[in-house]
């Protein structure tokens, strides 16, 4: 059985009782082990790395994953 | 006694309980590639460099790049939460932000229009005030409206970013009466001047009317040459600073010779 989430603005299905970690490994392919390289927000609240593999998501959950960028 | 153009030891930037010897805080964007950035920003001699979150995109090599340079340089970090248009994203990002960059610093930007991105006074008292309880050092971007700041510093930021102008418009000082009043009516607060510098004769005016410091982006980065541009934002920032500390000769009506005017040449009495 598989759950609707929102990841960074594009809709994806992952299965069911998947933690914010095993949506990851599924979804960021490029650090998804490597968590000091991102932070994590979910449903427009901050979730620390602490809680990535504890925190189970929803159906519609709207998943936030941002790195370090330039700014003014 | 002093040379010219040299810091006073002493005469460092009080942000919260840090201090810092450089009066110039630099942004992190819009540089032609990420090697001038680091160039600019070490010729700037600033000691704390703004930078942001955004979605990540493993196809954007560009933003590790700038990312690890950033690291390489002995800057403090100051996180923005450039984009948000409530208290509520704001403060989301900054937890966010303090996770990342494992600071408690945060430029506070919450946006009311997106036209000329002015800040929204109303969200931004009301994150200020969540965030410090939070344990976050608030550096708030905000107008220079005398009784917002007022507010800001009442929900206990101890340093204000007002604008100088817009955003990316380099037209400097906009309304150099509010200013000086803010500037007079908190004698005691670090007072920042963020956004709109666009010449360095702008950041020098604002140091010569005791701000205690400049943070700009466009200006240096925009330039033909980035890292002379930073250089000259760094004189400008210290000469001006210098000025103030030395205090500047009050403005006359009327002209006054320099010279003395006894035994002035070819005089007659008439």
């Amino acid at each position: 059985m598989k759950i609707n989430i929102t990841y960074n603005g594009i809709p994806h299905g992952i299965a069911a009782d998947s933690s914010i970690a095993q949506a990851l490994a599924v979804l960021n392919t490029a650090n998804s082990t490597d968590t000091s390289t991102f932070v994590i927000a979910l449903n427009q609240t901050f979730v620390p790395r602490s809680q990535y593999s504890s925190t189970q998501l929803q159906d519609n959950d709207e998943i936030e994953l941002l790195s370090p960028m330039a700014g003014g | 006694m002093t040379e010219p153009n040299m810091k006073q030891p002493n005469d460092l930037l009080k942000l919260y309980d840090c201090e810092y010897n450089s009066r110039l805080l630099v942004g992190t964007a819009l540089y032609p590639s990420p090697d001038i950035m680091a160039q600019a920003i070490s010729a700037s001699a600033s000691k704390m460099v703004t930078l942001s979150l955004r979605r990540q995109d493993p196809s954007n090599k560009q933003g590790q790049t700038i990312w690890q340079h950033i690291q390489k340089s002995d800057c403090a970090l100051l996180p923005n939460t450039a984009g948000c248009h409530s208290a509520q994203e704001a403060i989301t990002l900054a937890e966010m932000s303090r996770e990342m960059f494992n600071t408690d610093f945060i430029k506070l930007e919450v946006i009311g229009d997106d036209y000329n991105l002015q800040p929204d006074p109303f969200e931004t008292v009301k994150a200020a005030e969540i965030l410090i309880k939070k344990g976050f050092k608030v550096l708030p971007y905000c107008t220079d409206d005398l009784v917002l700041c007022q507010r800001l510093l009442a929900v206990g930021c101890e340093v204000l970013m007002p604008w100088g102008s817009p955003i990316g418009t380099g037209k400097g000082l906009m309304n150099p009466y509010n200013l000086q009043a803010i500037r007079d009516r908190f004698p005691t607060t670090t007072l920042i001047i963020d956004a709109g510098i666009g010449k360095p004769s702008q950041a020098m005016a604002a140091m010569e009317m005791g701000f205690d410091g400049i943070l700009l982006n466009t200006a240096i980065a925009k330039a033909h040459n980035p890292v002379q541009m930073a250089q000259a934002f760094a004189q400008a920032v210290n000469g001006g600073r210098q000025a103030y500390l030395a205090g500047l000769m009050e403005s006359r009506q009327t002209a006054s010779p320099s010279t003395p005017v006894l035994g002035t040449p070819f005089w007659q009495q008439q």
